[in-house]
């Protein structure tokens, strides 16, 4: 499947600027997942094996549009897997991290780390 | 050289990145999940481990036990400061819901493991001690960890499996004791350090 969204690279100019000579964790920063919502739910699927759709918008306190919205860049980016089915007569939808997704979500908590730290020894 | 003066912005940007981890761990959290345990610490167990079956495999026998009292007692002590390392590094507390969950689950097969350890001490059975430390160890990780990342369970199980490797071949006691404490602990660290930091 064609992939909707390309993940794009921050500038991070501000950033590269502040953190000389070891800016390059900036630059690499996945501006897809920077996203709050994304973020939210990369955390959530990371903590369980799977969340159904409505348990994914309890935790994140999201309105079903912007759920579905955001879920859906991540699933063409292919860091989540979505299955859709029923429980019942009540159709269901159940989310969870690719290993791509995985990786991505660790390669952010890294890349945070490393500017805390960056500030913390400079 | 006249030094700059210092700027908002890394601080500014220190922020953020902190505040990027909070929500991700509390994320985590809200789907009822305990995330402060640190992957670094879990290492850091395997390699005092390693190195507390090296010293029990020099002294004699009569000596391994306490060699293995010593190291419970090391480990804990790692397991607690870099837990509370990752958390005051994320500006959480330790003591929340799902931490309190962890611990009611984590402490009934680690006191029956005190339990047995002090009747079966007198009869100086050491695999028999080493296989019910490695299997009740286990059994903690695993009720515990069912609070926490999915990642803790799978570990507890493989310190089960051991544990009753450790059991039905008793020979094999010692080795299961460095694979188990040493080895898993490291593996399932270096795993829990890549996928969640700490």
């Amino acid at each position: 499947m064609a992939k909707a969204v390309k993940k794009t690279k921050a500038t991070a100019a501000g950033i590269a600027s502040t953190l000389q000579p070891s800016a390059a964790p900036a630059a690499d920063l996945d501006r897809l997942i920077h996203d709050r919502m994304r973020l939210g739910i990369l955390s959530a699927l990371a903590a369980e094996t799977s969340l159904s759709f409505g348990e994914l918008k309890q935790v994140l306190k999201a309105t079903d549009g912007n759920l579905s919205v955001h879920a859906r860049k991540l699933e063409d980016a292919g860091y989540v897997e979505c299955r859709k089915g029923f429980e019942g007569r009540t159709p269901r939808t159940d989310y969870r991290l690719t290993r791509e997704g995985r990786k991505a979500l660790a390669q952010y908590v890294a890349h945070m780390e490393a500017i805390i730290s960056h500030v913390k020894g400079g | 050289m006249a030094e700059h003066p210092p700027t908002s912005e890394p601080t500014s940007l220190h922020v953020h990145a902190a505040d990027n981890l909070r929500y991700i761990r509390e994320t985590m959290e809200s789907t009822g999940r305990f995330t402060e345990l640190s992957g670094l610490g879990y290492m850091l167990i395997g390699v005092s481990a390693t190195l507390a079956w090296l010293v029990s495999q020099w002294l004699q026998p009569e000596f391994t036990l306490a060699v293995w009292f010593v190291e419970f007692a090391v480990a804990t002590v790692i397991g607690l400061w870099f837990t509370l390392r990752k958390a005051a590094q994320a500006g959480a507390t330790l003591w929340n819901q799902s931490a309190r969950k962890l611990l009611l689950a984590f402490s009934p097969p680690m006191a029956a493991g005190g339990l047995l350890t002090l009747v079966l001490y007198p009869t100086g059975n050491l695999p028999l001690i080493q296989g019910i430390w490695l299997s009740l160890y286990g059994v903690s990780v695993m009720t515990g960890g069912l609070f926490s990342v999915n990642i803790i369970p799978v570990m507890g199980a493989s310190f089960m499996v051991s544990g009753a490797i450790a059991l039905l071949w008793p020979e094999t006691a010692s080795w299961m004791m460095l694979l188990g404490f040493g080895g898993l602990h490291g593996l399932f660290g270096l795993l829990i350090w890549r996928r969640f930091g700490g």
